[in-house]
């Protein structure tokens, strides 16, 4: 009995702490998530972003972490599901998440070199003889990831609208990134392959020659969750939209990507060229 | 070079040496960087294969996966990591250059390996790896710079132990030589100190050095043996300390020292070993640069004066053999006279005789009367006794005459035992043996034997050996008179080829000392003035020298002695009379 009656005491005492402990834990904010689509391995991506999270923590005054998914399918389920706060995503990752999950708040669009569309090559090497699409039939082609928009989807598309089908190809494989799909390429291991603009770019001086150079597409975006705030969305909307307003701002942009110049304002229409490409080949059974 | 040992040769043959060694370590050095290079080499291109093999593994498969987007990363990481890369690259079969690292330095010893390896769809990449083996010439270059003054450190310290042994050879050598000369020096220094020794001490008179202080510094065997005392005894001591005997001669040894006069001393007695010593001492300067002191010579001179003494004896006895002899012719013609006119009395007087009794029947005499009345008055025996005593005086003439009548010696057939019985009755006669020792009282036996061939020998010296025989051992007999009766046998023998005598006694004997120093002259027992001690010497002469003979001696205390001669039987043709010059 005497016992009971001093752990009642005991309790009694350690309540008032108890209390301030639940107050103190409370009045703490949530750390800000910004995710990010494995495209890099997840130490690069931290590299790369974490200069871009930290300029929203100052914006915010909250703590903003860096999230990369383990995979694309995960990265879009996070963002579908608004368990994150931002997302940086790709326009046909961008698509697919619409088209299951509904539309979420934009934020801005990636402008490279001034321009916030990017463009598709497909590519071959100097002196392969191979002048039009059409001509890739019976050749061997080098994709990059199949969830890559600018070394698949569109490729595929462009194939499409050329009537060739990978069927028609003597062979294909992803080779996981553009830049390796150029060098396959210009090694002479792949007759073609399809890579995105920079890539071409960086390898044409090599001995890799365009094929096909594809339409403009919307560039990559942030997006928000569909629950947050409107002046949190605002805050954050124009703090991306003025990055590129300060050097520091641009060495940010630079961070994530070197030939990134800003952030624009975005839209869901900017995507529909991108929706007409993903349902042409779902039409043809590519997912 | 000229050393100061003058062995200029061995500077020159050090230089020699070192130019050698050093050039056989140059050339030993080049061929150990060559050697080395090579292996070095081998290791590197050994180590280039081992490398590309590695290369080709890793860019196979990243080829394989068709993963060129690494290529370039793996080329560049895999330059940077492998040593000494100069250039590494990927080229695809359209020569495409799939990865590329290549230093900006330009490679001192490129060495270039190619692989190829298989990628998609049978296409060949060739993997071009070149390697810059510069770093063997680093090496080699250390090695070089290692080695050299190493080389140039062992060639020194080889050359300077050269030096050293060289000098340490020679002087070892120069010293083996100074040691041999100094040995050789050091024996013949021996050598002639022996030989001088030698001959110091071969000499039979006794030497002693002295130096200039008169202590004494050589002292020879025959020192040693005259006054019994070791050079160890001697040496450093003063000339007069060492023989006390010779002191008096300390003052004349340092004025021969002084005035460097050779000093005689014909006689000079002493009596330091017990007897009379007689010496004659010559005292010789010396006068050797650096050198001062004398050398002392002591001869023994007691023998010769007792010799010259002896001849002065015997120059006596033949003087008094002489007036014996003469005294002896003298007397034989009054006893001759007193002999004859005592048989002419007797016969004169005997009544036998027809004269007489012609005369007496004349004088009216009666001769048987008269010779009664001589007879009573015992005349006749008077007579009798003068005839009987001058004929033994006669003998005794007679024998005196036979002893000492010359110089030479005769030799003729004699029969010992006549001879002995002629001793023993001139013994018999002898004054001395008769009056002092009483020789009746010795009974003497004779045991000859009686087939006893005649020796051809001296009669007179034999006779003289014999006689003084028996004389000495009438005296030892007499001397040691132990009251029981005493024998002298006298016995004769023959033997295969001689003569043997013995003339024993039962007298006190000898001792071994004595027994053995008999026969040296003018060793006697018998009190001084009794005997001279040339009895027995001159015995041993006659026999071993005159006869060839010999004669010993066989004695014992309390045992008798017996002397045994033995003369040898001359061969028939020697057996006539012959005359020999007495040599004495």
């Amino acid at each position: 009995m005497l016992r009971i009656r001093r752990l009642v005491v005991l309790l009694m005492c350690m309540l008032p702490f108890a209390v301030v402990a639940t107050v103190v834990t409370a009045s703490q904010p949530r750390p800000i998530t910004l995710a990010v689509h494995p495209y890099l391995s997840f130490q690069e991506l931290k590299e790369r972003f974490q200069p871009l999270a930290d300029y929203l923590q100052t914006v915010l005054n909250r703590e903003v972490v860096v999230r990369v998914g383990p995979n694309y399918a995960e990265h879009i389920a996070y963002i579908g599901l608004d368990k994150v706060d931002i997302a940086f995503m790709g326009p046909a990752m961008y698509v697919r998440m619409v088209d299951r999950f509904g539309k979420k708040p934009l934020l801005a669009r990636l402008a490279i070199n001034g321009e916030p569309v990017f463009h598709g090559y497909l590519v071959t090497r100097e002196g392969s003889g191979i002048t039009r699409i059409d001509a890739l039939r019976g050749k061997r082609f080098a994709f990059g990831d199949p969830d890559s928009t600018m070394s698949y989807l569109i490729p595929r598309y462009m194939m499409l609208e050329a009537g060739i089908d990978v069927r028609d190809l003597a062979d294909y494989h992803f080779l996981g990134s553009h830049v390796n799909v150029a060098l396959a390429v210009l090694a002479g291991a792949f007759d073609a392959g399809a890579v995105k603009e920079e890539v071409f770019y960086a390898y044409m001086h090599k001995g890799l020659e365009a094929l096909a150079k594809s339409k403009s597409y919307s560039e990559h975006l942030f997006v928000t969750r569909a629950n947050a705030p409107e002046d949190f969305v605002d805050t954050l909307r124009q703090a991306l939209l003025h990055l590129a307003d300060t050097e520091q701002g641009r060495v940010i942009l630079q961070g994530i990507k070197s030939s990134a110049t800003s952030l624009v304002r975005v839209q869901d229409s900017d995507y529909d060229s991108m929706r007409t490409v993903l349902d042409t080949l779902k039409q043809h059974g590519v997912e | 070079m000229k050393s100061r040992n003058g062995i200029n040769y061995s500077a020159r043959n050090t230089w020699l040496g070192l130019v050698l060694i050093m050039l056989i370590l140059t050339v030993s050095t080049f061929a150990v960087l060559q050697q080395q290079e090579k292996r070095l080499l081998e290791n590197a291109m050994s180590n280039a294969n081992d490398d590309i093999r590695f290369i080709k593994l890793l860019l196979t498969d990243a080829l394989q996966q068709q993963n060129f987007e690494h290529l370039n990363a793996l080329v560049h990481s895999w330059g940077q990591m492998i040593s000494y890369t100069q250039e590494l690259k990927v080229t695809a079969a359209n020569g495409f250059v799939l990865g590329h690292f290549q230093r900006d330095q330009q490679a001192v010893r490129p060495y270039t390996l190619q692989v190829s390896i298989k990628y998609a769809y049978n296409g060949l990449a060739t993997v071009t790896f070149t390697k810059d083996l510069g770093a063997i010439d680093a090496s080699i270059n250390r090695l070089r710079w290692q080695l050299f003054p190493g080389l140039l450190l062992i060639g020194l310290v080889f050359w300077r132990m050269s030096w050293l042994g060289l000098q340490r050879k020679y002087k070892a050598q120069a010293l083996d030589q100074t040691n041999r000369r100094l040995r050789e020096t050091a024996d013949q220094l021996e050598t002639t100190r022996a030989y001088l020794r030698n001959v110091f001490d071969s000499m039979p008179s006794t030497l002693i050095g002295v130096d200039a202080k008169g202590k004494v510094s050589m002292w020879n065997m025959g020192a040693e043996k005259l006054f019994g005392l070791t050079p160890a005894q001697v040496i450093g001591k003063a000339f007069s300390q060492a023989i006390p005997a010779y002191a008096a001669l300390m003052p004349k040894l340092m004025d021969a020292i002084n005035t460097g006069t050779p000093t005689l001393i014909e006689r000079h007695v002493s009596h330091e070993v017990g007897k009379p010593l007689f010496s004659e001492i010559m005292i010789y300067p010396l006068h050797a640069v650096g050198t001062r002191g004398a050398v002392v010579r002591i001869d023994d001179i007691t023998q010769r004066i007792q010799i010259e003494q002896m001849m002065v004896q015997s120059e006596k006895m033949l003087t008094v053999g002489g007036l014996a002899a003469g005294m002896a012719h003298e007397i034989n013609n009054p006893l001759s006279g007193i002999l004859q006119s005592t048989q002419n009395i007797l016969r004169r007087v005997s009544p036998d005789l027809p004269e007489n009794q012609v005369v007496a029947h004349e004088l009216g005499l009666d001769l048987e009367a008269m010779k009664g009345f001589l007879a009573r008055r015992g005349v006749l025996d008077f007579l009798e006794g003068i005839r009987e005593a001058a004929q033994r005086a006669g003998r005794i003439v007679s024998d005196m005459l036979a002893f000492s009548r010359r110089s030479t010696s005769e030799f003729s057939q004699v029969s010992i035992n006549e001879l002995l019985d002629t001793v023993v009755r001139i013994a018999s006669n002898d004054y001395d043996l008769k009056k002092t020792y009483d020789f009746k009282k010795i009974k003497i036996v004779k045991e000859y034997d009686p087939t006893l061939p005649v020796v051809l020998c001296d009669r007179v010296e034999i006779e003289q050996v014999l006689l003084n025989l028996i004389k000495n051992a009438t005296y030892a007999m007499s001397e040691a008179d132990i009251g029981k009766e005493q024998f002298i046998y006298l016995r004769s023998t023959r033997e295969a080829d001689s003569i043997r005598i013995e003339i024993e006694d039962t007298g006190p004997g000898m001792d071994e000392k004595t027994k053995r120093r008999v026969f040296e002259p003018f060793f006697t027992t018998k009190p001084i003035g009794v005997g001279t001690g040339l009895g027995l010497s001159v015995s041993y002469y006659i026999i071993s020298e005159q006869h060839k003979g010999t004669i010993s001696v066989d004695s014992a205390p309390y045992k008798g002695a017996r002397f045994t001669i033995r003369l040898p039987v001359a061969p028939t043709s020697q057996r006539d009379d012959h005359t020999y010059t007495d040599r004495r």
